[in-house]
């Protein structure tokens, strides 16, 4: 990682117990430089934790559970709450999921890390504000009552004066809530808000169970072997992907993500449609992202 | 890729003729060379590696661009017996220091499960893999090793199984036409492990010292990163081991393991108690990050254990927790 040497290194982290369907911020306080410093925030690291162990986790990936949204002051880091598994690649499908408890019913922990596209430039006065929602993705079962979540902040202080124009991450995202014959993005999924272009890092697909499946595993099963296929295109009607499966582009086994390295330009968006929706296991909650940064001109935030 | 075969003189934007890049300085000067040492450790012993298995065969200059550490257990009870703590190792290159003490190799990087073919039993019998796990450092800078130096890797068993061990040291890189002019730069390796707790604890404390994550190489040190590492072992007859389940209650403890770290002059690293893994994250095992430390400066570490979430590890008395930080950096020596 080229990282510049500077500063001091710094972990700054909360952490926060929300009821099903209760939204909150951690404490503020600890995620705030304690120095009259700034801080260059290069990482975001993410746990995700039943408050006890539950029957019903088995097989749903709690990134999908747990919603966030960053905000500094007039700065927003998304439009709306993401699910935190759609900020990251994950390094193994499995490794995300790591036992509590041996003794049945077996639950998990969950763990994710955000590498920021651009370290983000937080002034000494100010603080990154994550806001949780959680959001049960049970259907039938019962959903968890609790979830905790672990956020922490790595990288370092500075004592430099932000440059006039600073990176800010910006994640756009689709979450598909209802399966019907066939499903496309609307027209304020994944797209660029801004009057600036946004440098897309890469795309991000996740799929989980909403519903306990019995076994430990946390990607998408498809019925008969049969792919789930998607066509993404651009606001100029490019395809991009024209009925690709899903799977050989959101791969679990490889991050789940696509390097994009694309740029998108004001105002316009990507569209993603599943094709052959059918094909998947019923009960399932699949979301798509997209992660990059955009120049903002870092004034009084 | 850089065009290198022979072209007109180029000219810059201004009309000014551009000199051709020496190939030396476009970086595809030298040989490919992969050495590899081997060591047979009996538990609670230590033995330097054959010095001479990783010298350049011609006697060149050398840039070594990668170090790993294959640990295999030739014996019936395989990888479990393979893990990071099961070896420390000790790197010298002449007098320029490399590691603060013995460090155990999982600083090197994750592991890396394997197998090679079995040796014994292919004639009907039972065929035994040879199960081993490989601990790999890719170096952020190349290592230059002078004419006729040669790194030496010094062994320890550290007794936790009580396995005879083989260990093989291999490093990669390329060897040099001719010395390397300029400033060169050496890794560190410095590490801190806690005390044994017991498996059955339901409080712990643990604290590095002023030695332990410190910068003893006598030069600035650019640190790149942290490795942390929570390791649970289960006693199997007096020798303990590391098996997948205890690895995984092990990393389970992450939210019962509140950590903090100071730096040497009082500044609070990591200042609020964090979860293990919150610092040093679980995917990767470390914290990436990038500072100075000059000479003598140290990282403090602090932990505290209150396994209170879903009681202690193991039933009965019949393993330890341990928690391990280690710190990697780089150092520049004048020729």
């Amino acid at each position: 990682m080229n990282k510049q040497a500077g500063g001091k290194p710094i972990v700054l982290s909360a952490s926060i117990s929300l009821a099903a369907g209760v939204t909150g911020s951690p404490n503020l306080d600890t995620l705030q430089s304690p120095f009259d410093s700034a801080v260059l925030i290069d990482e975001i690291d993410f746990n995700v934790s039943p408050g006890t162990a539950a029957a019903n986790i088995q097989g749903q990936n709690l990134g999908a559970a747990i919603w966030c949204k960053f905000q500094m002051g007039r700065i927003a880091l998304s439009e709306d709450f993401v699910p935190i598994w759609n900020y990251c690649p994950t390094f193994d499908s499995l490794a995300e999921g790591v036992v509590q408890t041996l003794d049945a019913p077996t639950s998990y922990d969950f763990h994710f890390r955000w590498v920021l596209p651009a370290p983000l430039y937080v002034p000494s006065s100010n603080v990154l504000q994550p806001t949780f929602r959680n959001v049960p993705i049970s259907g039938a079962a019962t959903p968890l009552s609790t979830i905790s979540v672990n956020i922490s902040y790595k990288g370092r202080t500075t004592h430099e004066p932000p440059p006039p124009l600073v990176d800010v991450p910006f994640v756009g995202r689709w979450v598909v809530n209802e399966k019907v014959t066939s499903l496309i993005a609307n027209e304020l999924d994944l797209r660029n808000p801004f009057d600036v272009p946004i440098r897309v890092q890469r795309f991000l697909g996740r799929a989980t169970p909403r519903d306990p499946v019995g076994t430990a595993y946390f990607w998408p099963q498809f019925s008969a072997g049969l792919p789930l296929n998607v066509r993404v295109w651009d606001s100029e009607g490019y395809n991009i992907a024209n009925k690709v499966d899903h799977r050989s582009i959101f791969d679990p086994l490889r991050g789940g993500a696509w390097t994009f390295n694309s740029t998108l330009g004001p105002k316009q968006k990507y569209t993603i449609q599943l094709i052959d929706v059918s094909n998947l296991v019923p009960g399932y909650l699949v979301s798509y992202s997209f992660v990059g940064a955009r120049k903002e001109r870092m004034g009084a935030v | 890729m850089p065009d290198l075969k022979p072209q007109a003189i180029r000219v810059s934007p201004q009309g000014k003729p551009v000199p051709r890049i020496p190939d030396r300085d476009l970086g595809y000067e030298g040989n490919p060379v992969h050495l590899v040492s081997t060591a047979v450790l009996d538990p609670g012993t230590g033995a330097p590696t054959t010095a001479i298995a990783l010298r350049e065969p011609k006697g060149r200059p050398m840039e070594i661009h990668t170090i790993k550490v294959r640990i295999l257990d030739t014996g019936s009870n395989g990888a479990q017996y393979t893990f990071g703590d099961a070896v420390s190792m000790r790197l010298d290159l002449g007098q320029i220091p490399l590691c603060g003490n013995f460090v155990p190799v999982w600083v090197l990087g994750p592991a890396r499960p394997g197998a090679l073919p079995p040796t014994t039993g292919l004639a009907g019998g039972t065929a035994q893999l040879q199960l081993y796990r490989e601990y790999i450092c890719k170096l952020d800078m190349p290592m230059y090793v002078p004419p006729g130096g040669v790194l030496v890797p010094s062994l320890q068993h550290n007794g936790l199984p009580n396995d005879q061990l083989t260990v093989q040291v291999g490093i990669a890189g390329r060897s040099l036409r001719r010395p390397k002019a300029g400033p060169r730069h050496y890794p560190f390796f410095s590490s801190y492990s806690s005390p044994q707790i017991s498996a059955t604890a339901t409080t712990a404390s643990m604290a590095s010292t002023e030695s332990d994550l410190a910068n003893a190489s006598g030069d600035r040190l650019d640190v790149r990163r942290f490795v942390g590492r929570l390791q649970a072992y289960t006693n199997n007859g007096g020798s303990f081991q590391a098996t997948g389940d205890q690895s995984k209650l092990a990393e389970v403890q992450s939210q019962s393991t509140l950590v903090q770290m100071f730096d040497s002059s009082g500044f609070a690293m990591v200042g609020n108690p964090t979860p293990f893994y919150n610092v040093f994250s679980y995917i990767g095992r470390c914290w990436e990050t990038r500072f100075f430390m000059e000479p003598n400066d140290f990282v403090l570490f602090s932990a505290d254990y209150t396994p209170s979430r879903f009681g202690t590890l193991f039933a009965a008395s019949t393993g330890f927790f341990q928690a391990s930080v280690g710190m990697v950096g780089y150092h520049e020596v004048s020729p």
